[in-house]
This record gives structure tokens, C-alpha cells and sequence, in this order.
């Protein structure tokens, strides 16, 4: 490496961007390296192109893995990769994935894939395997099929997640979108490598943890939301907050610093108006789906972050966790699912994040069942 | 007002990448994300800058390769183009007797650029991206044509030297104050960020920039900030009196309202939450297309009268 290269990759290890896969089960290693980034002042990107650090939290299953594995293959390189199950191993973990980075380790960086130019794959998180005509680059043809104004339109299967950008780890939710319009859309959560050991993070015993820990994941939903919709003020300021709760200052402070941005978000209108009337769940469409209500999810996707905040506000003014029993976590991702159809692609996300299943409940569940 | 020779252009795009670089760092300064130390927030687009160039250009599959470079260059070559008829203080690249319309054509031109950087990348949130421009396109347009009509029928001219010249007395943006905001909003959306950082959303994994890396990416971004500086050196022209302003020269106050517009802009990306594309063109056409015309037709009414 000549000079300029060195002083080059001295300068990019300054904001190294950090792509986060988490699998279910591991929330509290990537609440750990989403409070780390923030600390370094290192951006999380939304998509491998943007990313040098692929931060894996928590064990995987043998799916996940191998949707990880494709995103490892995007990567443009140079790059560097960890994973990270203890939260302790944080700090040092990440460091040392950006030294690597660098080349600063005493070894050479991972150049990135080799032929770099080709991806073989046809979304970036597809799992292609529809039939129909295939194209050079060994892509499918999209399909044409009715779309809701009686038009034949191209049908795109497109599947969002297991890794995205503020989005529950490990979901999977695969939708059929005519332009951006969601025809259909179906959702499962890739399971990590050992279910049975998962236990939802507010699932502890010590009633001031899980206090705290139930306002951690209200923020954490309400942070995603925020993201999602375009406010990464309201969104960072709900992340650092977060943060603050899990490294265990005092509930009074978190509550004075809560309160700002509780006036700021029911304040304001552009939010209301980016929210409102979307994903409006009624008792009907509860039945029609199938699915029985559960009493919390009512209403649009406002007055979903409305009750967040409010039950936020309400554990860090001392009030006493949450004891009723969970919300059914299948249904619950069944209605967002069935919600999502009709959308266009951002409101689509929007209706998703504003019920925010939680992936660790759902692998609790299914092994329950 | 004076034109230079050719060459004249080569001081323009410095101005234009120096003010495009200062809008970056303060972006960084203003994230309280961006890390503990000031120099290291300020510093944001070195180190950026320095990423990208380090890190590898990538391909997709059956990627329409030129089509997409074409169109991730798009945005930095229109800004360029936008500031070649903009004045700097009494110096002007290119004097165009039909400047105003020059910017809007330029602009215009963005729609192709940004459609194909989504387009040609041959990936879904990439083409999303580009649909999303063309919504916000169709709401912005229109209210920005005639944002730009308003201070041509008040000076009389598509000139924009012309336009400058006849705010000595009174700035425009003191009797047309509504034009103004619509083109600083217009400013904002072609240079998607802020409110209108729609297509370039996170939601989509960055839409348009979902998918270019290294040098490709570095072109998009520094074309996105070129945007927001040639947006606000036009609106300086436009509306604040272009070089006018006691004791200092009239280059240093081009510059210094021209840097003062785009750090306004900058504050205020980030605080307001994005306009999806059905909301823009409800604000859009409901709100600022008649608020405009209504504009127009007062300062058209305003010019007749003094005649």
C-alpha cells in the first residue's frame, strides 16, 4: 500500500459503516452494537453497497445464514466481518473488524468478492425460485397478472428482509408488488440456531429489569418507526434514549429526557400526517382475517405510536411492567401482514413497523406450540 | 455584468464544489450521530470521501451499465450546468438572455438522470427510487415553474444579471415571499433531501442509492449536495439581491448569502419527517401550485401597474 493509500484508509476507518444482521434471540448484542456505532459516531447502512462491517448478532440458523451469506457476497470490499453473541464482546469485537478493515491488523483487508462485478442474484435479498422465462444473467422475467383496477400488470416477487435496515431481526416477509403496489404479502421469521433457547428481552424475572427493559423495547419499536418513516431525528434522539436505559441510568433521568421528545412527536403534524390512516385495524378486519384481536394493535398506525409512547411514559414515570399476557405474536404479524396489501411500498413499511412483531415472541411462541 | 472567457466555468464549479463540500461538513457538524469530537462531525465528508474512493465500484446483474452511470453523474453535471448562468457578485459564466428558463430546463433534465441512476441499476429498490422521483417530480414541478416566473415578470427579463439589477432598490423576496419558499421547497426536492429525501429513503434500502459503491456512490452524493448549493445560489440571485450589500465586495456577498441559504437548508433537513408521494402532491398541488399562482398574479399586477 503507497502512502496515499495508507493515509486513504486512515481516513475511511474514521466513519467505517456497520451492516447489522441480528438473528432472533439476539437482542440484547444488537442493542450493544447499534450503542457502540453510535458512540464511534459510525453509520449503520442500509444496504451492502453502503457497508464495509457486517456485524452478525447473535447464532444464526442454517436459513439465515445462508440469506447472510448472500449479503456477505455484495459487499464491495474492502471488507470485514464479525460476530458478536456476548454484549461485553462488543466494543473490543468491532474494533478489531474495523482494524481488519483497514489493514492496520498487520494483514490485508478482504479485498471483497472476487469478480466483484456479478452478484448471481436477483433481488438482493431474493429467494428466486419462481417459474417462468429466464433472462440473460439468469434472472426471471417478472409475471403478468390482474391487478386490483382489472389491468394485467407485471407481478415482481420481492422479498423484504431477513437483512434490512431498521427491521425486526430476522423477519421475512415476501410480497408479490405490481409497480410498487403490494398484491400480496406473507411473513415468517427465520429461527436462530437453537430456538428453544430464545427468551424475549423484557422476559425477566427482577421487576425493575423488566421495567426497564419493557420501555427499552417500546423505543426500540418506536426508534424503527421513525426510521422507517423519514424522521431520523425523532428516530436517533428515541435510539439514544434507548441506549441510556440499557447502560442503566437513573429511570429520572431517562423520564426527563423522554418527556422533550413525547411533546415533540405528539406535536408534531407532519409526523401525524405521514402516519395517519394507515393500517387502520378494526374488529372486522381482525375477523375477516381470521385472527383474534388483540385489544393493544387497534386503531391506525398513529394511534399505535401514540400508545407506545404512552406506555413508555408510563413505566419511566415508575409505573409497574406490564403483566398482561402478551399479544398473540402470530397474529399479530399476520394482521400487519394482511395490512400490507393494498400499499404502496413505504406505506406498506410504515403499517409494519407501526405493530413491530417482535421476532424473539415468535420463535417463543412457535415453540410453545 | 461581466462574461469571462470559457474558462470562466472552471471558477464556477470550484465555487460551486466549495460551497457543495461546506454544506457536507455541516451536515456532519449538525448530527449529533456523527461522533464526540467537533473536527471529527466537521470532517464527514474527508472521511466519506475517503471511503469511497478506497472501497470497490460494484455491478449487478444484467445492470444497464452506461444507462446507470450516465445517470448517477446526472445530478453533479446538472448543478454544474445550474451555476454556469448564475451570477457571482458582477461575473457570470455564461449570460444567458434566457437564464431562468436555462435552470428550469436543467432541472428538467434531472428527471431523466435520476430515473436511469434508479433504473439502470436493474435492482427493485433502485427502480422504486426512481419511481418515486418522477412522483415528486410531478408535484414539485409545476409549483417551481411558476416560482421562477414570478421575479422574470417583475424584472421584465429571463436574464438573470436583469433579475439581479432590478432588486436594487427592493429585494424580491420582500414583496414575493411565497415564491421564495416554494423554490427553497423545490431546492429540497430536487436535491432529495429533507422533507422530500423520498426517493433516497431508508425505507427502500436507499432507493436510488440502494445499490452504486465506491466512486459511483461518492458521483451521487457530491451531486446531491452540488444541487442543494446551485439551488441556493440561484435563489440568492433570484430573490436576495444577488452581489448586493454594503462594504464588501459583491462576490464575498453572492458567496456569503449564497452559504447562509444552504446552511438553512441544511438545519432543516432531518427535523421534518419525509413527504411520501401522495402527501407531496396533496401539499404540493393543493397548497403551493395556487398559493404560487396567486403570487404570480400580484407581482404581474404590480408590474403592470408601474408600468
Amino acid at each position: 500500500m503507497g502512502l496515499t493509500g495508507e493515509l486513504l484508509a486512515r481516513w475511511a476507518a474514521r466513519r467505517p459503516h456497520l451492516l447489522v444482521a441480528a438473528a432472533p434471540g439476539a437482542s440484547a448484542a444488537r442493542l450493544a452494537v447499534e450503542a457502540q456505532a453510535d458512540r464511534a459516531g459510525w453509520p449503520l447502512a442500509a444496504a451492502p453497497a453502503d457497508a464495509d462491517v457486517l456485524v452478525v448478532a447473535g447464532d444464526p440458523g442454517p436459513e439465515l445464514s445462508a440469506a447472510i451469506e448472500r449479503v456477505w457476497d455484495q459487499f464491495p470490499g474492502p471488507r470485514a466481518r464479525v460476530r458478536v453473541v456476548d454484549p461485553a464482546d462488543v466494543a473490543s469485537g468491532l474494533a478489531a473488524a474495523v482494524a481488519r478493515l483497514t489493514g492496520t491488523a498487520g494483514e490485508r483487508p478482504d479485498p471483497g468478492p472476487d469478480g466483484a462485478q456479478l452478484d448471481g442474484g436477483s433481488g438482493r435479498h431474493g429467494h428466486g425460485d419462481h417459474g417462468g422465462m429466464s433472462m440473460p444473467g439468469g434472472l426471471m422475467m417478472a409475471e403478468r397478472a390482474e391487478d386490483r383496477d382489472g389491468l394485467k400488470l407485471d407481478a415482481l416477487h420481492l422479498a423484504l428482509g431477513p437483512v434490512l435496515a431498521d427491521w425486526p431481526a430476522g423477519l421475512v416477509v415476501e410480497l408479490a408488488v405490481q409497480g410498487d403496489v403490494v398484491q400480496s404479502a406473507s411473513a415468517r421469521v427465520l429461527p436462530p440456531a437453537d430456538p428453544a433457547a430464545v427468551r424475549p428481552y423484557p422476559d425477566v424475572d427482577h421487576p425493575g429489569l423488566r421495567r426497564r427493559r419493557q420501555a427499552v423495547a417500546h423505543l426500540d419499536s418506536l426508534s424503527r418507526l421513525w426510521a422507517v418513516v423519514g424522521w431520523p431525528a425523532g428516530a436517533a434522539t428515541a435510539r439514544r434514549l434507548r441506549d441510556a436505559l440499557v447502560d442503566d441510568v437513573p429511570l429520572a433521568a431517562a423520564y426527563a429526557g423522554f418527556r422533550p421528545l413525547d411533546r415533540r412527536a405528539r406535536r408534531s403534524h407532519a409526523l401525524r400526517r405521514a402516519t395517519d390512516g394507515l393500517g387502520v385495524l378494526s374488529a372486522v378486519t381482525a375477523v375477516r382475517a381470521g385472527v383474534e384481536i388483540p385489544a393493544t394493535a387497534c386503531g391506525d398506525a398513529t394511534a399505535r405510536w401514540r400508545r407506545r409512547l404512552a406506555e413508555t411514559d408510563r413505566l419511566l414515570s415508575g409505573g409497574e411492567p406490564d403483566t398482561s399476557p402478551e399479544p398473540d405474536a402470530v397474529a399479530v404479524r399476520e394482521l400487519a401482514a394482511h395490512l400490507m396489501v393494498g400499499l404502496d411500498l413505504a406505506a406498506a413499511r410504515v403499517v409494519l413497523a407501526s405493530f413491530d412483531p417482535d421476532p424473539d415472541e415468535l420463535v417463543a411462541a412457535r415453540m410453545r406450540s | 455584468m461581466t462574461t469571462g472567457a470559457w474558462w470562466g466555468v472552471l471558477p464556477a464549479a470550484g465555487v460551486l464544489l466549495g460551497v457543495a463540500l461546506a454544506a457536507a461538513a455541516l451536515a456532519g457538524l449538525l448530527d449529533p450521530a456523527g461522533g464526540s469530537t467537533l473536527a471529527r462531525r466537521a470532517g464527514r465528508p474527508v472521511w466519506e470521501t475517503a471511503r469511497l474512493l478506497r472501497q470497490r465500484r460494484r455491478g449487478v446483474v444484467a445492470a444497464d451499465t452506461l444507462l446507470w452511470r450516465l445517470g448517477l453523474a446526472g445530478p453533479l453535471v446538472v448543478a454544474l450546468l445550474m451555476v454556469v448562468v448564475v451570477p457571482l457578485g458582477d461575473r457570470v459564466a455564461a449570460d444567458l438572455p434566457v437564464g431562468v428558463v436555462w435552470f428550469n430546463a436543467m432541472d428538467v433534465l434531472l428527471w431523466a438522470a435520476v430515473w436511469l441512476a434508479g433504473w439502470g441499476s436493474n435492482s427493485a429498490y433502485g427502480l422504486v427510487g426512481g419511481y418515486r422521483f418522477l412522483a415528486q417530480a410531478l408535484g414539485y414541478e409545476l409549483p417551481l415553474m411558476f416560482a421562477l416566473t414570478a421575479p422574470a415578470v417583475a424584472a421584465g427579463s429571463l436574464r438573470i444579471a436583469d433579475v439581479v439589477a432590478a432588486q436594487r432598490e427592493l429585494w424580491f423576496v420582500v414583496w414575493m415571499p411565497v415564491a421564495f419558499l416554494v423554490f427553497l421547497g423545490a431546492v429540497l426536492a430536487f436535491s432529495m433531501s429533507g422533507p422530500f429525501a423520498y426517493p433516497d429513503g431508508r425505507d427502500v434500502a436507499g432507493g436510488v442509492l440502494t445499490e452504486p459503491s465506491g466512486v459511483d456512490r461518492l458521483i451521487l452524493l457530491a451531486g446531491r449536495y452540488a444541487l442543494l448549493a446551485a439551488g441556493a445560489a440561484t435563489a440568492v440571485a433570484l430573490f436576495l439581491g444577488g452581489g448586493s450589500g454594503p462594504l464588501l465586495p459583491a462576490w464575498l456577498w453572492s458567496l456569503v448569502k449564497t452559504l447562509a441559504v444552504v446552511a438553512a437548508l441544511v438545519a432543516l433537513r432531518g427535523r421534518v419527517p419525509v413527504l411520501r408521494a401522495d402527501r407531496v402532491m396533496r401539499v404540493a398541488w393543493l397548497g403551493a401550485l395556487p398559493a404560487t399562482l396567486a403570487q404570480v398574479l400580484a407581482v404581474a399586477m404590480l408590474a403592470v401597474g408601474r408600468g
